[in-house]
């Protein structure tokens, strides 16, 4: 079949196979690049196609709006409103769950009519069936919770709510699309098993809550055109007389919130990593193919010389060029459908989806043979065209020395082998700096991934080792006088009580809202505070807000700006207040205040929302023993489980994507690294064969060809250093998300890392090429065309 | 220049390559000492405190209720209003209002009165009869007497008529008796009948109405507080006003748990917070009262609650502008040493069921057993294991190792 | 330091000689063949040579391109490996021995001079002769072995500053700064004028008398023949005819 190609495919098959060590290192260089490509565009493409449709099949509702009471009649005048198309009133209210050897559990409770045609915010089923109509002890429970916690349906669990008591069966558990992310009132972390979502019967929570012909939550559906913030604001009129806490869109929701940031966050990955990886492949396949072609200068001046034009020789090379970018294109594709269906799976598990419409993406396909193409075509017709312009005599002259005169002398004692070795650097120092600089850049990408791990525990440090140092907090049913503080203190075991006020807000600094809590705290607090960039506890200023950082730059708002805050409970007063001042937490969003100054605001002085405890590890059973006694905690984290949930967190999708880009950078530097030692090797064959054949043993021919690598390499790590410190500073920024930033921390270790994977790919790459020196074969090396 | 072998330079270069790259990676993975806070163990002040709602109380307060079910007047004073003891009135005590009577008592009090006043001229007639019977009485003594003079007639006789005469003097007055009390049976029967209107228009807007009884504040002192301010009938019995001295009887009361309440001692300092003003108020505790009581506690569930008083020590006028029952918080000391050694409590964790610090020592951290005393929740009072001057680290992470290197955070 | 006049000394890792067998005799070549490759695409560079070089000859290889002058050399040398036959250096076996071996013999024995000299370009004149008398076991002063080429003036200058006939001596001061036992040259005239190429004969020659190294000179010009002690032609892998010259020429009276 060979025989029926034109000879210069022959010629091209047989190059292809020859270098076939050097063409599979750059393959799998492009196939890291476009895997990554392709991974992160399906995986996001596949959670957000799947996020939508499972929105649009359980209806979930488009605006929610919380009120105090409301009589069941409003929700028609609620349908009626401009592009509204569906309006539900429910009943939602917080409650407590307690469970035999656990801490109190918060729960919500939500009002599910089963026998609806329609329900908005509908639940799937995962186990058991759905509540029957008139059962008014029966209940759905939120599945993550059901199967954190070991119930089911059969199991009875006993509510606290509003100061009752109340036994319910569960007959089934349900996904809903309102509780992807559910999180305890105060947390940050979602721990399935601290927090319990359960659906009952409209019955039976008017009776517990006293709401009979009425609703305290509604929700609306809106079509396609309708207008947000008009709907909003005709629901708040009409919503205000009975107590409207402020309606708010979906992307306010909680779930809906930390979910879309989550899949931000993939897109960010994806939008900048991607093309980072990319673009460092480009670079060092633009120099590897550069310099393979140049060794091949005499062949392209026989072609020529034989009557090929310069147009055909320089479509020859190319099509070597593509022939690797496509045989790397195809593998990054393939990789990129198995990790990309791999992280989908993994996330959409984690979401709790009840599917996933993960599509084969066949047209990244194309991107990706097309990313690869775009690294190594440039690359490749610069160089092709610098040789096919060369004159086709060039090829058949002898080869003139190259010039080493006139560059000052070495020292003495350097023997000649090293003279060599530093003469070649001195003599092209562009060409030196540029693998030094590819070398970097290759490592750079591991440098930075070894940075980000290291921020990642430093970010969980600062949080839980510098600003948040309790052991236990506790979240009361509602607002309580000191005196509740003093009571926790008096439980054998608890050390330490600080008392913490949690106020719900909105924040509106001109056009940005958003939904929020203030926190206040008091001048002695200890055991939680806020930092300041210095990580030095903040002192509350007397009058002023301190917005954490992440928060100020959702709203677009800094030190001495002033911005709105309305009120959320209470009085729902409406307050100008000054931003004194940022602060750097690290987890969450949260903005603080002075304790006192914020109970005058709500004309409520001295009134705590919850607590935060330093407990004697020893009698911590008993001091949450105590706790589940009192009627008023609604629910209790403890720091050493939020701890774990959020390294387990960090360690799921983003550790997985992190691990993945960690082999990414390592193959890039490999294949790097094994490029420039082979054709280091093959520019020098014949200098090699020489020295072989003057009576140099094979390593030490092979030291004038390591040498230089390796000196190179060395000087390499400091730039690959400098670069990956570079890289994350632009990087680092980008992968902060609404639920935790990450700060910009350089930790030597990851420099140690992405070293180490150099110098091994290094030694790996010096140790291959020696075989090569070996194994030259002088006759042919030594001899010059004739 | 001799063609010496220099295969041993090429070493060199070698070795400065491998020393390079060694002291770089050294450099990168050298343990890094973990960031701790520390802070000394020193000798000092330290107490236990307990610390609780409690409310201000006037010690000696006095309620002035009716001694009688009486009309009561307005009282016209106002809370805060300064009484002296034994002077000033705080309201006027008029009988009450005479019930309305109903058509049978009312005819049987008509009849009554008809029967007084015919009582009366009965009374009356007799009196004048007997008034005659006394002229008639004094001039048969008096003529007895002349006759007796002139032995005209037996002294019998003559002693008769005296004893007639002084008969009918007792008997005058008698009937002048009767008279009054027939006087006085109509006018009870007459007043049955009065309207009621009558008396009240004597009283009202009146402030010393006639016939009306001062009720007087019975010490100094102020008014703290007035439980029945109109005018207006009042049961016997019933608290009008309340009169104490906020300045000078001023005293606290704190409902204490009852563990807590063995643990307090008279005599044990008080601090008193969060009264409004800018300085903490001094106190002792005065006197626990032996006596518990079911109450339920801010956490809702049930607590046996003992109450303490607690006496301010310091100045009087620190403290002017309390009243009664304004909340404060007070900040009991039951315990407190002046010398102890203390390490602050966060840096106190359980290793393996005692307690342990880690001790910065050479720039390690040193698993160090300790026993403490007493722990407030800032500090503990070492017993055994530390010395003062030793550097502890406080909030140790859970990731700190005994043995492992550790610096100073540079931040607060 | 060594000596340079007709120093005959046996390399120390040569074995005794084989009883019966002259040891001076250089090369003693029995049935040589070379194939490359196989089957009908095979090439038969040598077809069962049989020759012997004795000591301090010099001897020219004559033949056409292809004949397979080149392939002796390079056998002889050590870069290249029989397919069959034997050759025996001073009694010593070459054909058989490992990689190792032939990297020391090359070390010891074998001075080189090819037709494109080789140089390293990162290395001064000197240097170049540096780098192979650091290697030697029994070395030349490099300076005296460019001296020995007429060079002695040009050592700080690198073969990019060099004329080809200069470039080419000191290729040959490099093979004979490791005091070689032979000295192969590989039509070391080949890239040089005629009258450079005489000047680097008489190089050769000047030194072969002077140190008795034995020298073979491939070319395929006949004319220098004459001046060669021995002539061995070359014919399609085999030898064509051995001539021995009783007068040599001198190499500056040749002429092609």
């Amino acid at each position: 079949m060979i025989r029926l190609l034109p000879v210069l495919d022959r010629k091209l098959l047989r190059d292809l196979w020859r270098l076939r060590g050097q063409v599979l290192a750059i393959a799998f260089v492009i196939a890291a690049g476009s895997a990554l490509l392709v991974m992160s565009t399906s995986t996001y493409a596949a959670l957000d196609a799947t996020k939508r449709a499972y929105y649009e099949r359980t209806r979930f509702a488009d605006v929610f709006a919380p009120v105090t009471r409301a009589p069941v009649g409003l929700i028609e005048r609620l349908r009626r409103i401009d592009g509204v198309t569906a309006a539900e009133g429910r009943i939602s209210a917080f409650g407590r769950v307690d469970l035999p050897g656990a801490p109190p559990i918060s729960a919500r409770l939500v009002s599910y009519d089963a026998s609806a045609a329609a329900p908005l915010n509908g639940v799937t089923l995962s186990a058991g069936r759905m509540i029957a109509p008139g059962r008014s002890s029966e209940i759905l429970l939120l599945d993550a919770f059901a199967r954190a916690t070991g119930l089911g349906p059969g199991d009875d669990i006993t509510v606290t709510a509003d100061g009752q008591r109340e036994t319910f069966r569960i007959v089934g558990t349900a996904y809903s699309p309102e509780f992807i992310f559910a999180m305890a009132p105060g947390e940050f972390v979602s721990n399935d098993a601290r927090f319990a979502v359960i659906w009952a019967s409209r019955e039976a929570l008017e009776a517990a809550f006293d709401l009979d012909g009425a609703f305290n939550d509604a929700l609306l559906t809106l079509s396609r055109d309708a207008d947000l913030l008009a709907v909003i604001e005709t629901a708040d009129r009409l919503l205000a007389p009975y107590g409207g806490a402020g309606a708010y869109a979906r992307e306010d929701q909680t779930s809906d919130r930390y979910l879309t940031e989550d899949l931000e966050q993939l897109r960010v990955m994806d939008r900048i990593m991607t093309p980072l990886f990319l673009g460092v492949s480009a670079f060092l396949l633009n120099v590897v193919i550069g310099r393979l072609v140049q060794t091949e200068r005499e062949e392209i001046g026989l072609l020529k010389a034989f009557g090929r034009s310069g147009g055909e020789v320089g479509w020859h090379y190319l099509k070597f060029a593509l022939a690797v970018a496509v045989l790397g294109g195809v593998l990054g594709w393939l990789g990129g459908l198995y990790l990309g269906a791999r992280v989908s799976a993994l996330y959409s598990s984690v979401y709790h989806f009840p599917f996933l419409l993960y599509d084969p993406p066949v047209r990244a396909l194309g991107t990706s043979i097309l990313a690869g193409v775009a690294s190594a075509g440039i690359a490749a017709v610069l160089a092709v065209r610098a040789a096919a312009a060369l004159p086709p005599a060039i090829a058949m002259r002898p080869p003139v020395p190259p010039d080493y005169g006139g560059r000052g002398s070495l020292p003495r004692w350097l023997d000649q082998p090293s003279r060599m070795v530093a003469r070649r650097i001195l003599r092209a120092p562009l060409k030196a700096a540029l693998t030094i600089v590819g070398i970097g850049a290759a490592m750079s990408l591991t440098v930075m991934m070894g940075f980000n791990a290291a921020a990642v525990d430093e970010m969980v440090v600062r949080s839980f080792d510098i600003a948040d140092r309790h052991d236990v907090g506790v979240t009361f049913t509602d607002p309580r006088g000191r005196a509740a503080l003093f009571a926790l203190g008096r439980i054998d075991g608890v050390q330490r009580v600080e008392g913490r006020r949690d106020v719900p807000v909105r924040f509106v600094n001109g056009t940005s809202e958003r939904l929020g809590s203030i926190t206040g705290l008091s001048g002695e607090a200890e055991l939680s505070r806020a930092l300041g960039a210095d990580l030095r506890p903040l002192d509350m200023p007397a009058g002023g807000l301190v917005l954490s950082q992440s928060l100020a730059r959702l709203l677009g708002a800094e030190a001495g700006d002033e911005i709105t805050v309305d009120v959320r409970t209470g009085s729902r007063p409406s307050i100008a207040l000054p931003v004194a001042a940022t602060a750097d937490a690290l987890i969450g969003t949260p903005a603080y205040m002075d304790e006192g100054v914020l109970g005058r605001l709500l004309g409520e002085e001295g009134r705590v929302s919850g607590a935060v405890l330093m407990v004697d590890s020893a009698r911590a059973d008993a001091v949450t023993e105590r706790l589940r006694e009192a009627p008023i905690v609604l629910g209790v984290s403890l720091q050493s489980e939020s701890l774990a949930e959020l390294d387990r967190m960090l360690d799921e999708g983003p550790g997985l994507f992190r691990r993945i880009m960690m082999v990414v950078s390592i193959v890039i530097a490999v294949g790097v690294v094994y490029n420039s030692a082979r054709i280091a090797f093959i520019e020098r064959a014949r200098d090699l064969a020489s020295l072989r054949v003057l009576g140099f043993t094979s390593a030490e021919a092979g030291y004038v060809l390591l040498g230089e690598l390796a000196l190179l390499t060395v000087i390499a790590l400091p730039v690959g250093g400098m670069m990956g410190v570079f890289l994350w500073i632009v990087v680092a920024q980008a992968v902060s998300t609404d639920l935790y930033s990450i700060p910009t921390v350089f930790d030597p270790r990851g420099f140690g890392v992405a070293a180490l994977t150099v110098l091994i790919s290094s030694v790996a790459a010096g140790l291959l090429v020696m075989c090569d020196v070996r194994r030259l074969d002088l006759v042919s090396a030594l001899k010059v065309r004739e | 220049m001799a063609a010496r072998p220099r295969r041993s330079r090429r070493g060199v270069l070698a070795l400065v390559l491998a020393s390079l790259v060694g002291a770089t990676l050294v450099w990168a993975f050298w343990p890094r000492p973990m960031a701790v806070d520390l802070e000394d163990v020193t000798v000092g002040p330290m107490s236990v405190t307990i610390r609780e709602e409690g409310r201000t109380v006037v010690r000696d307060n006095y309620v002035v209720s009716a001694p009688v079910t009486a009309r009561v007047s307005r009282i016209e004073l106002d809370p805060g209003d300064p009484v002296k003891g034994g002077e000033t009135v705080l309201a006027y005590m008029m009988p009450a209002d005479p019930a309305v009577l109903d058509p049978r008592t009312r005819r049987q009090a008509e009849a009554a009165v008809e029967a007084a006043e015919a009582a009366l001229a009965a009374a009356e007639a007799e009196h004048g009869r007997a008034l005659a019977e006394r002229t008639y009485a004094q001039s048969e003594l008096a003529r007895m007497t002349s006759l007796r003079r002139v032995e005209a007639a037996a002294q019998r006789d003559l002693e008769a008529a005296r004893r007639s005469a002084e008969g009918a003097f007792e008997a005058v007055a008698a009937a002048q008796a009767t008279i009054h009390a027939a006087e006085a049976d109509l006018r009870h029967a007459r007043a049955l009948l009065e309207p009621p209107e009558r008396m009240m228009a004597q009283m009202t807007g009146n402030p010393h109405p006639p016939g009306a009884l001062p009720i007087r504040a019975p010490v100094t002192g102020r008014l703290l507080q007035v439980m029945h301010e109109s005018e207006g009938v009042v049961a016997a019995g019933t608290a009008l006003a309340e009169i104490g001295d906020p300045e000078g009887d001023l005293e606290v009361e704190v409902e204490l748990l009852s563990s807590d309440a063995v643990a307090a001692e008279p005599g044990d300092p008080v601090r008193i917070e969060a009264w409004g003003g800018p300085e903490p108020l001094a106190g002792e505790v005065e006197r626990i009262e032996p006596w518990g009581f079911t109450k339920y506690s801010a956490l809702g569930v049930e607590e046996q609650r003992v109450i303490a008083v607690i006496r301010f020590t310091g100045k009087d006028a620190a403290r002017a502008r309390l009243g009664h029952g304004y909340r404060i918080e007070a900040v009991i000391e039951i315990w407190a040493d002046p010398q102890a050694l203390r390490v602050p409590s966060s840096a106190l964790f359980r290793a393996g069921g005692d307690w342990a610090v880690f001790r910065a020592q050479g720039g390690r951290a040193r698993l160090t057993q300790v026993s403490v005393a007493q722990d407030n929740g800032v500090v503990a009072k070492v017993r055994q294991g530390l010395a003062e001057g030793d550097s502890v680290v406080t909030h140790p992470s859970a990731e700190l190792r005994d043995g492992a290197r550790i610096t100073q955070r540079k931040t607060g | 330091m060594r000596t340079l006049r007709g120093s005959r000394r046996r390399a120390p890792d040569a074995a005794p000689p084989e009883a019966g067998q002259r040891h001076e005799d250089a090369f003693v070549i029995r049935t040589l063949t070379k194939v490359y490759g196989e089957g009908t695409a095979a090439v038969r560079a040598l077809r069962g040579i049989d020759l012997t070089l004795p000591d301090g000859e010099l001897t020219v290889l004559l033949g056409p391109s292809g004949s397979g002058k080149s392939t002796l050399l390079n056998i002889l040398g050590g870069i290249d490996t029989a397919t069959d036959g034997e050759v025996l250096f001073r009694g010593v076996a070459l054909t058989g021995a490992s990689q190792r071996e032939l990297t020391r013999y090359r070390r010891a024995h074998v001075g080189f001079v090819f037709q494109f000299y080789n140089l390293m370009p990162s290395l001064t004149a000197l240097e170049n002769v540096e780098l192979v008398a650091e290697i030697a076991p029994h070395p030349v002063d490099p300076m005296e072995a460019l001296a020995l080429v007429g060079l002695e003036g040009r050592a700080d200058h690198f073969p990019s500053e060099l004329s080809g006939g200069e470039q080419q001596r000191v290729a040959i001061a490099r093979a004979v700064a490791k005091n070689p036992t032979v000295l192969f040259c590989d039509e070391p005239t080949g890239a040089l004028d005629s009258r450079t190429g005489t000047e680097v004969l008489a190089v050769l020659q000047d030194l072969n008398e002077r140190l008795g190294t034995t020298t073979l000179i491939i070319t395929h010009a006949a004319a220098t023949a004459a001046m060669a002690d021995r002539v061995v032609t070359f014919a399609d892998g085999r030898v064509g005819s051995v001539a021995c010259n009783e007068d040599k020429a001198r190499a500056r009276e040749l002429s092609w």
